[in-house]
């Protein structure tokens, strides 16, 4: 096995130091949150789900979209996935547990979560998805543990003192080995594949009933239907697509890692898939679009995407920076097996898919609202651009996600398969 | 409105059967208590609102603004009453009082994830302050956005048509109105009172058929479009069956995936490059 090498200490070290004030910022407006009032991330009090939900949904369904294209390779037994396994876990673990950090921080009392086991609402989508994505966390957890432990042994193996403890304890050294003898004919690697079965389903369960989440809410015009169940699924592949190509090239680029020619030709595989996925995109944000035009209350929602307020956010961002542009730099990057073209697509992507899950959330929410005064609609839109501590706190939560990624390609076996 | 000993125990009885069975529907629709509310009797006075504010215990909203014409709901502020123009015939305004509508399915309770939103079988929708996690769906999923968050206390909070009053006395705002805008009674004999002038007017009884029928009745003196009024469709909005429709979108569409990705792991099983 290979270990990477970190070969700038110092340069490693700043990223940390970086990254740990840019976490400082987002625990800064946490706390005051917490002492003065949650009010200062939340920008209306008719706008009620703001920047904590849309970023919490460009988290998760992503992370959802990384646990398909993994289990491509260790579930459906494609050989040249299962050298992304790890990673891909590893990336989809993550995402959904900085999507729950940022769920909890939009909840007012996230103590009071016990409730949901307590009294569970069966006929509740918010029900559904919260237990969905906690089983879903777990079951990658233990799917992510054992396709690591042997690697984590051998780590220790090569450690003395405290690491060498602290290796065999991630491993579970003594404790496995009792209670694997209970359990005689299964391997790990059984057990990742069981275990990864149960989080592909409940993941893709889970996030298609965040869309249902939308969905259901029958007074959202917007939202309402069974669009955003199937969407969010579709749009969970390629988010996740985005996600693992744009860091698995911007990884091997910082540490210095020759990508190899199998990896290369999966990611070259992936991103052909990626392209014909933001084609399927764009169809169907159209299509979206085009279906609302017989209900005179959604009319005046995509008015508002199209030529309001919102314009910006959805030409510019949504469509021209997170589709067109993209699409472009694919077709010519995959020709000319151009790695770093496909990475700056992915991170467009990505910057894309941020602003469409806040125009989706934030327009949705602008029908019905209370209008006494027979208003235009342009009139009774409330203000939805986002606090300065809201900024803050996303700042410091994609500082944490960058934070554990740093500390997991250093510390864990999730990259070993490629020389450095 | 005094409840007699008969109708107490008509109540209780009807409430234990509920509780066996664990069905809103044995309470019949004549034995439902509401509140009414006639626009053309009010006079705007607001004392519904502090009345309300009074029994509830409830805080003065920072930044609190009472005007006749743009106060809002809040999580201290259950009930508005706001001076509003008929559109489409400019020289009435009417004062209107707005408040949760106590639907007979409620939505809210069922997007409620922990069970925080109880009906009570007076027709009450009542939300469990020490359940609620604050997670808004409630207003999310509620036609008439009625549920609001009390960034104080984190939770949503709204009307509960003091629940904690009946049977004993009527709700706090109904017994403060002087004009007797307000009422409170059986379902069917407030109807009883109110069908001949909807008869006789072009008068709108916002309530009797939106969101299957609410547990507060407004007559208005035009349609509640006039005022600017959400509201909700006439058929009920907390339909399981609906849910599940919408949801096996999302389950047609993961079965499609697992369909394309067994097809493609078939072709390409031991491709390496
Ligand atoms: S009006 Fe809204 S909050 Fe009130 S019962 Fe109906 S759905 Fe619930
Ligand atoms: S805000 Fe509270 S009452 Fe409303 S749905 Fe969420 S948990 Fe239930
Ligand atoms: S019924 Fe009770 S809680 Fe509801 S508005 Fe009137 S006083 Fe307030």
């Amino acid at each position: 096995m290979i270990k990477i090498k970190i070969t700038n200490k110092i340069h490693y070290q700043l990223w940390l130091v970086i990254l740990s004030f840019i976490i400082l910022l987002g625990i800064y407006s946490l706390i005051l949150s917490l002492v003065f009032t949650p009010e200062i991330f939340e920008f209306s009090l008719k706008i009620i789900w703001a920047l904590m939900v849309s970023n919490y949904i460009f988290f998760v369904v992503s992370g959802t979209g990384l646990c398909m294209i993994t289990s491509l390779g260790h579930i459906f037994g494609i050989k040249k996935y299962e050298q992304i396994s790890k990673f891909g876990l590893y990336l989809a673990i993550l995402t959904i547990l900085f999507g729950m950090i940022s769920i909890g921080f939009h909840l007012g009392r996230p103590d009071r979560l016990i409730y949901n086991i307590l009294t569970p609402n069966p006929v509740s989508a918010i029900w559904w998805m919260g237990t969905l994505y906690s089983f879903y966390l777990i079951f990658l957890l233990v799917e992510f543990w054992c396709l690591i432990r042997q690697d984590l042994l051998k780590i220790a193996e090569t450690k003395g003192g405290f690491k060498k403890r602290f290796y065999e304890m991630l491993a579970l050294k003594g404790l496995w080995h009792k209670l694997i003898t209970y359990l005689p004919s299964i391997t790990e690697h059984q057990i990742s594949k069981i275990v990864g079965v149960l989080a592909l389903i409940t993941g893709m369960s889970a996030t298609s009933t965040l869309g249902a989440v939308f969905g259901h809410t029958e007074s959202r015009f917007f939202w309402y239907g069974g669009f955003y169940p199937s969407y969010m699924l579709i749009s969970a592949f390629f988010s996740g697509l985005a996600w693992f190509l744009g860091t698995i090239i911007l990884i091997h680029k910082i540490l210095n890692i020759v990508i190899e020619n199998s990896l290369k030709c999966l990611i070259l595989e992936l991103s052909q898939i990626l392209t014909l996925f933001l084609g399927l995109n764009m169809c169907l944000v159209s299509l979206k679009l085009w279906f609302g035009l017989d209900n005179i209350i959604e009319i005046m929602t995509i008015e508002i995407l199209l030529t309001g307020p919102f314009k910006y956010s959805f030409w510019i961002f949504e469509i021209l920076l997170g589709n067109i542009i993209p699409i472009t730099i694919l077709l010519y990057s995959i020709r000319r097996e151009l790695l770093s073209g496909i990475m700056y697509a992915s991170f467009f992507i990505l910057l894309g898919i941020f602003f469409a899950r806040y125009n989706f959330l934030i327009v949705g929410q602008i029908y019905p609202l209370f209008n006494p005064l027979g208003k235009s609609p342009l009139e009774i839109i409330p203000s939805f651009f986002p606090t300065i501590f809201e900024i803050f706190l996303i700042l410091g939560l994609f500082g944490g996600f960058l934070f554990c990624l740093s500390l997991g390609l250093k510390y864990l076996p999730i990259l070993d398969k490629y020389k450095s | 409105m005094i409840i007699d000993r008969r109708k107490f125990l008509k109540i209780s009885s009807l409430s234990l059967i509920n509780f066996i069975v664990h069905n809103t529907n044995v309470w019949a629709e004549k034995d439902r208590y509401i509140k009414f509310h006639d626009v053309t009797k009010c006079i705007g006075c607001k004392r519904c609102m502090s009345a309300c504010k009074r029994w509830n215990k409830l805080k003065l909203d920072r930044n609190e603004d009472l005007t006749d014409r743009e106060t809002d709901l809040t999580g201290n502020t259950w009930v508005v009453v706001n001076l509003i123009r008929d559109q489409r015939n400019v020289e009435n305004l009417f004062y209107i009082h707005w408040a949760c509508q106590h639907c007979e399915k409620p939505a809210c309770m069922g997007a409620c994830p922990v069970s925080a939103i109880k009906q009570y079988l007076t027709g009450a929708v009542v939300i469990d302050e020490n359940k609620c996690i604050g997670c808004r769906y409630c207003y999310q999923s509620c036609p008439y956005k009625i549920p609001r968050f009390d960034f104080e206390k984190r939770v949503s909070r709204k009307c509960t048509l003091c629940y904690d009053r009946i049977p004993r006395l009527k709700p706090a705002c109904v017994e403060a109105c002087p004009v007797s805008a307000l009422d409170f009674g059986l379902r069917n004999e407030i109807l009883s009172k109110v069908k001949p002038l909807l008869e006789k007017k072009d008068y709108y009884l916002l309530g009797e058929i939106e969101a299957g029928g609410t547990n507060f009745l407004t007559l208005l003196p035009s349609p509640p479009q006039n005022f600017g009024l959400v509201v909700a469709p006439p058929k009920t909005v907390n339909e399981s069956f609906d849910k599940l429709r919408i949801s096996s979108y999302g389950i047609l569409t993961g079965l499609s995936f697992f369909i394309v990705f067994y097809l493609y792991s078939k072709v390409f099983k031991h491709d390496q490059n």
